[in-house]
Formats: structure tokens, C-alpha cells, sequence
């Protein structure tokens, strides 16, 4: 019984290492780059595997909050399209490497409709198996550990007018990312999975402009989702995530921007299809449920979908 | 499993689905950078993918020109503003700063916390056009009248900002003007600067003590805001930026308001403190411009005014206390009212000449007119 339990509890003591650093400071939306955090869910890959994932994320941004309250959004949208390009690759039994390379296109729709494209931020990230499944062992639980490198541009400009942080393609800064990822498979037959996430980015500062060595600086951010999944035949899998995500405020040369920061909490359906013993297809939503934000009015996700297909192959 | 494809032990037709895969994802991933207006006619990129703010120029420094986020409108402008009267604003209290207008004796007050929200508001007043411009960035007021040409036009948030001021854009022809240089920048008015309408910027319990009958805009805007609030949290008192301002001036705290005259591009400043006692005169001269500066930090205003009538008398004022609106007598013997109207004496139903003057934050005179003075008596 101890070793069915110790799975939850590892997971619980490094949700509290990275939970009580001290940057969990209330803030908002993440502006720049494509949502690299919530693509960390897919755990580790098997030795000598290599698995390709291309995911595309469509985001909706046209709620406008006040704290708690929705307002009346009276013109204002943004869309944000990201591809996804994940490359994992497993190593030994315990440990595999997992590449993913962005690239990002943000709508503005206000009075004007501007249009950005670009190649966004890169990611490296090395996963170990803590707890790896085995017969004897429902549970796996992988800790990752990876840096973010801005593959792209922040200093996108229309006519020589410099463009906001939240149309950037990137951050424009390096940034430290931790997480743990949770399962555990119960039932005959074991078609029952609960999961658990948990990913904090610790970012980087940017200089974004070029007339002023004030450094600009995204919010740090932590992500944790807890669902369940259930195996209905060899080819179809469902589950159902909720997804809490939090922000703090974006800083220019060290203070905080009154209007970025916050709590979102968010329901993920999810499914997915095995369309041969190598290709996969995966299809999500997310619906907000909460949202908390700082400052007195932003602009924050409606419903985000995505669709990811995954090939799998052995390479020795 | 045998010869040179020995490494792969899978299958053919995987590898190959597996580079056809990769090689899909590269080409979205490789070279698509683009950065596009896709509409709105008239605004700086559009009409030759993106340079055309380069060629026709702008009168800043294009690379201090930035996107405050909200893009084009983004800030929605008021036009025609819901109006009631001052007994019926609860949404205000006594402290809180308004920007009030005086023309052929009907007075109008703009609420700072609406102000906030907008930014600009065209209105009409006694049949005079007016556009109320405020950058709560910037904490600068400004009264334009929107007659360009042969028509009145409306001015627009252009979302964009320089030394973090307001940008606003006239809707006849989308040129764009800075508020705080008081010039066209970019476009077809290029060059262009505005007429100005007096205003003066003080709470509103100065202004309603002074003008009873006032109407004042109401939060009942058609715009879903939370009027309440300050949208950008503690940075009035904050010795912080939200961008960046060439050059940052830091002589005084960022955000102390000032007074200021402009005179030949260059301004003088007019700290508050200048005026602790009831309302203070000034006689000053700046750049061969006789002005007199007139503030009260009690009642929480500073105007300046030209000393020179247009029949070339130069005059000199003394304060007059607790007698507003009334605020100052002249060597001649008229009584003067905040908005520079004769009241009574040899002058009465005169108007002092509006100095180019406006109240703003110390970074951003700092920023806009390098090297500005601050007047110590």
C-alpha cells in the first residue's frame, strides 16, 4: 500500500517546491508567445522512441474582465493561432529529451485589424521518470525541467511603430520551466486514468526598446491541471481536465503593469484517437469557468481548441 | 534491421508519414514572419506594406512611437457625452480632478475617472466645437477645438503614444497629432497645430463651488467601464513608467503635476507648491513673453495667461482671495476670472490671451520639452 501512495505524494512535495517560491504573486494574461506551459502535459516517451507531435491552438481573446466581474466588451478581439512542433525522444527507461519549436500568429481587432506572424518562442526540456509504470505500478510520475529560448522576435513593428508585448511572436527573454506530470491508471483492465500537471515558468526580462535600457518582463506563471481520462476501446480515449493557471503582473524597469496578472480556472475536454498503432489524433477545448484578473480591465480568453497529431516510432 | 537502414527497425511507411510530418511542420515554422495592417485606410504601414510612416515622415522620432496595446480605438473616444446636472453626479466626490470649460457662460465639467476611460471627448458647448483631450499616462489635459478646415471633425484614440502621451487621430483625414507637442505629426495635417479651448483642470468641488449651474458628463457613457476605478492601479503615485520617455528627467518626482508654458518650444514649469496659500499671482516673463501665472494648491489649479492685451498694454496682477471664480485684479483696476475674462473695471468683457499652457506630470514636461525650467521665484 505504501508504494500506492507514494506516487501523489511526490507529486504534492514538488507542487509544494516550486508552489512556495514566493512568485505566485496574483497577475494576468500571458502576453508573447505561444502557451508552451499547457503543451507539457504529455508526459515521458519509452526508450529509443521517437515521438513527433504537430498541435495546432486556436485561443479566442474577446472576454474583458474587471476582477471578477465580465463587462460589456464593445469592440475589442484578439486571436491567437499557434503551430506546435514537439519532438520527444527517450533516451534510457527514465529519462527522455523533448524539443518544441513555435510558430505564433496574433490578431488585433480593434478600430484597426493588425496581423503579426512569426516564429516563436523554442523549448528543451529533459524529463525524468521518478516513478515509472511497470506491472506492479499504476502510477508514473515524471519531472521535467527545461529552458525557454526566444526563437523569435518581440520587437515586431508596423510602420516603425513598435508593437505591443501581447502581439509579439515571443517573449523576447530566456525563462526557466519546472514540471511534474502525474498519472495513475485504475479499473480492470485499467481503462481509468487520473492525472495531475503541474509546470511554473520563471521568466526572463527582454529590451524591447531600443531608445531605453528598461528591461520588460512577463509575468512568472504556473499552470496545474487534475483530470481523468477513461480508455473506452483500444482506439478511443476521453478525458475531462480542469486547469488552474496563474499569473503574475508583466514588470517595465521593475514595476508592476497594473493590467496584466490574474487566476483563470478552465474545464479541458479532451479525446483522443488511435488511428494506427503509430498515429494518433488529439482533440481539446478549454472553457474558462473563473477568471480573477488584476487591474482594472483586460482582455482575456474566451475558449481556446486545439487538435495535435503524434507519431510514434522506434529508432534505435 | 539489416545494411545502412539498420538504425530504423520500424517500418518504410512510417519514416516516411514521419518526414512528411516533420517536413509540414518546418515549412509553417521556417520564414513566415509577417506583420500586416490589414484594414483601416490611413494609418502609418498601410498603403506600402509598411513604409509608408517612413516616407511621408513623421515630426517625432518614428522609433519612439509605440503601440500602447489597445490598438486603433481600442480606447473608445466619447462624442456627444451623456450630461446631468452637478446635484445629480454621485459618482463624484469633492477631491476628485475634473476638467471644466467656460464658453459664452455655459460651464461643462469632464470627470478625470470618465476621462480615464476615454481619453478624449468631442463635444459641443454654446455651439463651439470642442475636443477634450487627457492623457492619464501623462496626466495632461487639453481643450482642442475640432475646427480643422471647412468642417469640424472628431478626434480619435490612435492607440498609439509617444514619450507615453496620447496620440490622437482627427477622423477627417486620420492625421495624427501629439497632445503634449500641440502639433500634427503624421499625415495630411502635418505640421498643423491646434486652436486651443481654455480649460481648467481642478477637483470638483472647486469647480462646483465656482459654477453651480454646471453640467457634468455622466457615467452613463453606452460603454461597459468600471468608472470607479483607476485602470492603471498605483501608478499616479508610482515613481514609475509603464514605457519609456527619451529623455526621463528625474529633477522632480515622475508624477508631481506642474503647471507649464510653452513658448517657442521650449516650457517653463510652475510646481504647486508655488501657490500653498489661498490663490498666488504670478507676473513672470518667459522667452519675451510676458505671462502671469495664477494657481491656488488649496483649490488645485494653475493657469497662465498672456500679459500683453492686444492693444500692447502690458498689465500686472494681484491675487484676489476667496472670491472665486474671481482671481486676480490688474494695475488698471479690472477683476479677472479663472478663464482669463474681464469681470469688472476698465476691461470688463475683455479676454486675457490663453498662454500655451497646460497642467501635467513632471516627466513628461521633462520628456517633451528637454531641459524644461522650473520656475523657483
Amino acid at each position: 500500500m505504501a508504494s500506492k501512495h507514494s506516487g501523489w505524494r511526490w507529486f504534492a512535495l514538488i507542487l509544494l517546491a516550486v508552489g512556495g517560491s514566493g512568485y505566485l504573486n496574483a497577475q494576468v494574461c500571458s502576453c508573447g508567445g505561444a502557451p508552451l506551459l499547457s503543451s507539457l502535459e504529455a508526459g515521458s516517451v519509452r526508450q529509443k522512441i521517437l515521438r513527433v507531435t504537430v498541435k495546432y491552438e486556436y485561443h479566442n481573446i474577446s472576454d474583458l474582465f474587471s476582477g471578477t466581474e465580465q463587462l460589456v466588451n464593445d469592440g475589442r478581439w484578439q486571436v491567437s493561432q499557434s503551430g506546435l512542433l514537439t519532438v520527444s525522444y527517450g533516451l534510457t527507461p527514465t529519462v527522455s529529451l523533448t524539443a518544441i519549436a513555435t510558430l505564433v500568429q496574433k490578431e488585433r481587432r480593434s478600430g484597426d485589424h493588425v496581423l503579426v506572424r512569426g516564429l516563436g518562442d523554442g523549448l528543451l526540456i529533459a524529463n525524468v521518470v521518478l516513478l515509472p509504470t511497470s506491472p506492479f505500478s499504476r502510477q508514473q510520475l515524471v519531472l521535467s525541467v527545461g529552458v525557454k529560448a526566444p526563437a523569435g522576435k518581440s520587437t515586431l513593428s508596423l510602420g516603425g511603430t513598435l508593437l505591443p508585448a501581447d502581439l509579439q511572436p515571443t517573449s523576447g527573454a530566456w525563462d526557466g520551466i519546472v514540471s511534474a506530470y502525474y498519472t495513475h491508471r485504475a479499473g480492470a483492465g485499467r481503462p481509468l486514468r487520473i492525472f495531475a500537471s503541474a509546470a511554473i515558468r520563471w521568466t526572463g526580462s527582454n529590451q524591447r526598446f531600443d531608445f531605453s535600457d528598461l528591461g520588460y518582463k512577463v509575468g512568472n506563471e504556473v499552470v496545474a491541471s487534475l483530470g481523468a481520462g477513461y480508455l473506452w476501446n483500444t482506439r478511443l480515449r476521453t478525458s475531462l481536465a480542469g486547469q488552474f493557471r496563474q499569473s503574475t503582473a508583466d514588470r517595465f524597469g521593475g514595476f508592476e503593469i497594473a493590467t496584466t496578472g490574474g487566476k483563470w480556472l478552465a474545464v479541458k475536454p479532451a479525446v483522443n484517437v488511435q488511428l494506427s498503432t503509430a498515429l494518433s489524433l488529439g482533440l481539446s477545448g478549454q472553457l474558462p469557468i473563473y477568471r480573477n484578473l488584476r487591474g482594472a480591465i483586460q482582455l482575456t480568453t474566451t475558449y481556446a481548441v486545439s487538435a495535435a497529431l503524434s507519431y510514434e516510432m522506434g529508432i534505435r | 534491421m539489416t545494411g545502412s537502414s539498420g538504425f530504423i527497425f520500424g517500418h518504410a511507411r512510417q519514416l516516411q508519414g514521419l518526414l512528411a510530418t516533420v517536413l509540414f511542420a518546418g515549412l509553417l515554422l521556417v520564414g513566415c514572419e509577417k506583420v500586416e495592417l490589414i484594414s483601416d485606410v490611413g494609418e502609418p504601414g498601410l498603403d506600402d506594406g509598411g513604409e509608408l510612416g517612413r516616407n511621408l515622415g513623421w515630426l517625432i522620432p518614428e522609433n519612439e512611437v509605440l503601440d500602447g496595446g489597445p490598438g486603433k480605438d481600442g480606447i473608445p473616444a466619447l462624442s456627444n457625452p451623456p450630461l446631468v446636472a452637478s446635484g445629480d453626479a454621485p459618482f463624484l466626490s469633492n477631491q476628485d480632478l475634473v476638467i471644466g470649460v467656460v464658453i459664452d457662460g455655459v460651464a461643462r465639467a469632464y470627470p478625470h475617472s470618465i476621462l480615464d476611460w476615454h481619453e478624449i471627448i468631442n463635444d459641443a458647448i454654446a455651439g463651439k466645437t470642442v475636443a477634450i483631450t487627457y492623457c492619464p499616462l501623462t496626466g495632461s489635459g487639453i481643450g482642442w477645438d475640432r475646427w480643422l478646415s471647412t468642417e469640424a471633425t472628431t478626434f480619435g484614440v490612435s492607440g498609439m503614444l509617444y514619450n507615453s502621451n496620447l496620440i490622437p487621430y482627427d477622423r477627417e483625414t486620420e492625421s495624427y497629432w501629439s497632445q503634449m507637442k500641440l502639433k500634427c505629426v503624421f499625415g495630411e495635417n502635418k505640421g498643423q497645430t491646434p486652436l486651443l479651448v481654455p480649460v481648467l483642470e481642478t477637483t470638483w468641488g472647486t469647480w462646483r463651488g465656482m459654477y453651480p449651474s454646471t453640467r457634468v458628463v455622466s457615467t452613463n457613457t453606452g460603454f461597459s467601464r468600471p468608472y470607479g476605478l483607476y485602470p492603471y492601479g498605483s501608478y499616479r503615485t508610482a515613481q514609475s513608467l509603464l514605457f519609456p520617455v527619451n529623455p526621463l528627467d528625474s529633477r522632480l518626482p515622475l508624477k508631481e503635476r506642474l503647471g507649464g508654458v510653452i513658448v517657442d518650444g521650449q516650457a517653463r514649469t510652475y510646481p504647486f507648491s508655488l501657490f500653498e496659500q489661498g490663490v498666488g499671482v504670478i507676473n513672470d516673463t518667459y522667452q519675451d513673453q510676458p505671462v502671469v501665472v495664477v494657481g491656488s494648491e488649496p483649490s488645485n489649479f494653475i493657469m497662465i495667461f498672456q500679459r500683453t492685451m492686444p492693444d500692447d498694454v502690458q498689465l500686472t496682477f494681484t491675487p484676489l482671495l476667496n472670491q472665486l471664480p474671481a482671481i486676480m485684479i490688474d494695475n488698471e483696476g479690472t477683476t479677472w476670472d479663472v478663464f482669463g475674462q474681464g469681470l469688472a473695471g476698465p476691461r470688463a468683457g475683455q479676454q486675457l490671451p490663453f498662454a500655451r499652457s497646460f497642467i501635467a506630470y513632471w516627466f513628461a514636461w521633462g520628456a517633451f520639452y528637454p531641459g524644461a525650467e522650473i520656475y523657483t521665484g
